[in-house]
C-alpha cells in the first residue's frame, strides 16, 4: 500500500505499521537532495560531501562503503539530523528536517531514527535495560509494563535475555554493541542508522551483529542505512553505495548496478 | 521528570566521594553562616535586653518642642534678614524639663504608661580618699525608679533600697567604684559644675553589664543631683517612662510629645549610635560568613563542570536520541539543587546542634574593660527564620552555580562530540 499526500504524521504511522506491523509499504523513508557539507574553517576548510543525492526505500538494508575521509560517517550524521548540511535537504517520513527547530528536531530523532554507533556509547551508570529504554524515557515513556516487556523483548533478540540488569562494564564488547542495538530499535523508528557497528568487534562478534541486523529488516522490514568497512557487509546487503571524495559513486541492488 | 531525576541521580551516586565533599562543602557553609547569624544576633539580643533593663523605654528631654519651633523659623528669617542674635530668642534655654511634677502627672494619665520618674543629670568629680575620677550623678525617685526600669535587680552589692533609706545614699557603677577604690560603707566627696561639693555613702554596687552605667554613672536621691547642678526641685534633665510594649513605640512618643509639648526619644532613638555599631559589625560579619557560601556554590560549579567535561560524551548520545537541550539543562540543574538542598539540610541540622550544644554548656569569657556591654558568656538567638533563609540563599547560589557550569553542557553539539569520540 502507497501512502501519500500532506499528512506526514498520518504516512509515518502507516510506514512504521509497514515497517513493525506487517502492512507493505513503498514510499522512501528518507530522501536527500544536492547535499554538501564543508568541514573545517578558514584556509583549512574541505568540502567533505559534494552533492549528494539519495533516496532510501522503506524496509531497504542498504551498506554505505568508502575509503576513510570520503565523507560517509558526515553523511549518516546529516541524513540523521545530527548536523546540518551547508547545501541541500534531507526529508524523513516527508519532513524536510532544516524546517523544524532545534527541539521538534531532537523529537525526530526520537521518533524517527534510530542510531547505532562504532561505540556503543551506553550509560555506564544504568543497567543494559535502562539504557534500551532510554530513548522511551527521553519522550516521557518507558515506565509502563509494556514498554518493560518491549525493552527485555528486545534484549532477548539481541541475545540478552538474561543480562537486563547488568551494567555495561559488565559486558563484553560485543554484548554493548548489541544493547545498543536494542537501545536504537526501542522506539521503533522508521530509519536505522549504524556507523561502523562493527569497527569495534572481532569478527565472530562482528558476524553476531551482521546477523542481528539482517534478522531486524527481515522480521520488522526495518530500514537500515549501515556505514561499514566491512566488505562481507556489503557483499550480502541489498543495496550498496559507494561514497569517494564526498560524491556517492556507485548504487547497487542484488547484482544490479546504477 | 522522573527521567531527568534518574539520569541526576545516577550521575550524583556515580561519584560518592566527589558528591560527599561537595555536599560537605555547602553544609559547613550554611552551619557556620546559621552559627555566625545565631552568635550576632544572640549580642544584638543581649544587649537590647540589658539596655532595656536599666534604660525607660521612653525618655521626656529637657528640649521643648516650641523652642524647636520657634529657633527654625528665626533661623530661617535670619537668612535674608541679617538678623544678628547674641543669645537664643527663648527666655531661659537650660536643659532641663520644668514643671517636671505636673509633667508626670500628665503622662501617668496617658493610656500604655506603667511607670514614670523623675531623672536629674549631673557631670560630677567624685573622689575617694586621693582617687578622683569624673562621673555622672544620676539622681532618681529610688521607688519612682522600680516601676520604669529594673536598675535595683543590677545591684551586686548593698541594695537599692540604701537610696531611700540615706538622703545622701549612692549606687556606684562597678567599674567605677574599682577605679576608686570605694565599696558599700564608703564615704565619696562629689564636686559638681558650680563648685558645690556633697558627701555621699556608698550604699550599693550596680553591674548592669552596660560600659555607659557601670564605668562612670553614680546613682543617687533627685535632690542631691539637682542641688550639685544648681537646679530648682521641679527640674530635672529627662522624664523617664515606662511603657507596656517594648516594641511600637512610635504612636506612644508622638502622643508623649502632644501631651508634654517636649521631644520624647523611645530606647532605640537613645541608643541608636550602639544599635548601629552592633548592626554593622553584625551584616560585616554575614557578609564575610557569606563568602564560604560562595565558596561552597563555587565547589557545586566546580563538582558540575567536572561531570560535564566527563559527560560530554553522553550528553552528546542522550541529545541524539532525543533529550532537548531544556532536559539536559535540568538534569545538571537538579544535580545542583539536590548537592545544595542536601547541604543545607545537613548544615542547618548541624547549625541546631552546634547551637543546642552552646545553649546548653556556653563559652564564658572574662569581662574586658572599657567594653559598651559586659558580654561574659556566648549568648545564641536561635530564630527558625535564620535556618529558612540561610537554606535559601545556599539554594539559590546552588542554582546559580548549576546554571554557570550547566551552560557548557547546553551548547554540546552531539555531532562534534561523537566524531571526535569516533
Amino acid at each position: 500500500m502507497v501512502v501519500a499526500g500532506p499528512d506526514w504524521h498520518l504516512w509515518r504511522i502507516q510506514l512504521r505499521f509497514g515497517c513493525w506491523g506487517g502492512t507493505v509499504v513503498t514510499p522512501p523513508v528518507l530522501v536527500a537532495r544536492n547535499l554538501t557539507r564543508r568541514l573545517g574553517v578558514g584556509a583549512a576548510a574541505r568540502e567533505v560531501l559534494r552533492g549528494i543525492d539519495l533516496t532510501i526505500a522503506a524496509g531497504e538494508f542498504a551498506t554505505l562503503v568508502g575509503p576513510s575521509g570520503s565523507g560517509k560517517s558526515t553523511l549518516l550524521y546529516l541524513l540523521g539530523g545530527l548536523d546540518h548540511p551547508d547545501a541541500g535537504s534531507v526529508a524523513i517520513g516527508g519532513t524536510a528536517l532544516a524546517t523544524v527547530g532545534d527541539d521538534e528536531l531532537a523529537r525526530m530523532r526520537n521518533r524517527l531514527i534510530g542510531f547505532v554507533y562504532q561505540f556503543h556509547f551506553l550509560l555506564p551508570e544504568f543497567s543494559a535495560l535502562e539504557n534500551v529504554l532510554m530513548p522511551l524515557w527521553a519522550r516521557g515513556g518507558g515506565r509502563s509494563r509494556e514498554d518493560h516487556a518491549w525493552g527485555v523483548e528486545l534484549l532477548g533478540r539481541v541475545g540478552l535475555a538474561d543480562m537486563a540488569d547488568k551494567l555495561p562494564r559488565e559486558l563484553s564488547g560485543g554484548e554493548q554493541q548489541r544493547v545498543a542495538v536494542a537501545r536504537a530499535l526501542v522506539n521503533r523508528p522508521v530509519l536505522l542508522l549504524a556507523d561502523e557497528p562493527t569497527g569495534n568487534l572481532d569478527s565472530a562478534n562482528a558476524r553476531v551483529v551482521y546477523e542481528l541486523f539482517r534478522e531486524i529488516n527481515r522480521s520488522f522490514s526495518q530500514t537500515i542505512l549501515v556505514v561499514t568497512h566491512d566488505i562481507e557487509w556489503a557483499a550480502r546487503s541489498d543495496r550498496l553505495l559507494r561514497l569517494l571524495d564526498g560524491r556517492l559513486v556507485g548504487d547497487e541492488r542484488r547484482g544490479e548496478s546504477v | 521528570m522522573r527521567t531527568i531525576l534518574g539520569v541526576a541521580w545516577r550521575h550524583l551516586a556515580s561519584r560518592p566521594r566527589q558528591s560527599a565533599l561537595t555536599v560537605a562543602g555547602v553544609a559547613l557553609g550554611v552551619a557556620v553562616f546559621i552559627f555566625t547569624v545565631a552568635m550576632m544576633d544572640g549580642l544584638l539580643v543581649f544587649f537590647t535586653h540589658r539596655l532595656v533593663r536599666v534604660s525607660p523605654l521612653l525618655t521626656v528631654l529637657p528640649e521643648s518642642l516650641d523652642v524647636t519651633l520657634a529657633r527654625e523659623a528665626l533661623h530661617y528669617a535670619a537668612r535674608d534678614d541679617l538678623l544678628t542674635l547674641s543669645r537664643p530668642p527663648v527666655p531661659d534655654d537650660r536643659p532641663t524639663v520644668r514643671g517636671a511634677t505636673a509633667l508626670t502627672a500628665r503622662i501617668r494619665g496617658v493610656p500604655g504608661v506603667e511607670g514614670v520618674s523623675i531623672a536629674a543629670a549631673a557631670a560630677v568629680v567624685l573622689s575617694f580618699g586621693t582617687v578622683a575620677e569624673p562621673a555622672t550623678l544620676l539622681g532618681v525617685e529610688p521607688a519612682a525608679e522600680l516601676d520604669v526600669t529594673e536598675l535595683a535587680d543590677s545591684v551586686a552589692r548593698g541594695s537599692w533600697d540604701g537610696l531611700e533609706i540615706r538622703r545622701d545614699g549612692a549606687v556606684v557603677g562597678a567599674q567605677l567604684a574599682d577605679r576608686l577604690g570605694a565599696g558599700v560603707g564608703d564615704r565619696l566627696v562629689a564636686v559638681g559644675e558650680t563648685g558645690q561639693a556633697r558627701e555621699l555613702e556608698v550604699v550599693g554596687i550596680s553591674a548592669t553589664g552596660l560600659g555607659a552605667f557601670d564605668e562612670s554613672t553614680a546613682f543617687v536621691n533627685l535632690a542631691v543631683a539637682q542641688g550639685l547642678s544648681g537646679w530648682g526641685a521641679d527640674e530635672g534633665s529627662e522624664i523617664r517612662v515606662r511603657s507596656r510594649a517594648i516594641a511600637g513605640l512610635e504612636p506612644l512618643r508622638r502622643r508623649l510629645q502632644a501631651v508634654t509639648g517636649h521631644k520624647v526619644e523611645t530606647w532605640e532613638e537613645t541608643s541608636r549610635a550602639s544599635l548601629q555599631l552592633f548592626r554593622t559589625i553584625g551584616l560585616t560579619t554575614y557578609l564575610l560568613t557569606g563568602f564560604v557560601l560562595v565558596v561552597a556554590g563555587l565547589g557545586i560549579a566546580n563538582k558540575l563542570t567536572t561531570i560535564i567535561l566527563d559527560k560530554e560524551r553522553d550528553i552528546a548520545i542522550l541529545r541524539s536520541f532525543g533529550f532537548s537541550r531544556a532536559a539536559v539543562r535540568a538534569i545538571f540543574v537538579v544535580q545542583g539543587l539536590a548537592l545544595g538542598g542536601l547541604g543545607a539540610g545537613i548544615g542547618c541540622g548541624g547549625a541546631a546542634l552546634a547551637i543546642a550544644y552552646f545553649t546548653a554548656f556556653p563559652i564564658t569569657f572574662a569581662p574586658r574593660e572599657g567594653a559598651v556591654v559586659a558580654y561574659t558568656e556566648l549568648y545564641l538567638a536561635n530564630n527558625p527564620r535564620y535556618y529558612a533563609l540561610i537554606a535559601a540563599i545556599a539554594l539559590v547560589i546552588s542554582a546559580l552555580a548549576a546554571l554557570l557550569a550547566v551552560r557548557r553542557a547546553t551548547r554540546v553539539v552531539p555531532v562534534e562530540v561523537l566524531r571526535g569520540a569516533a
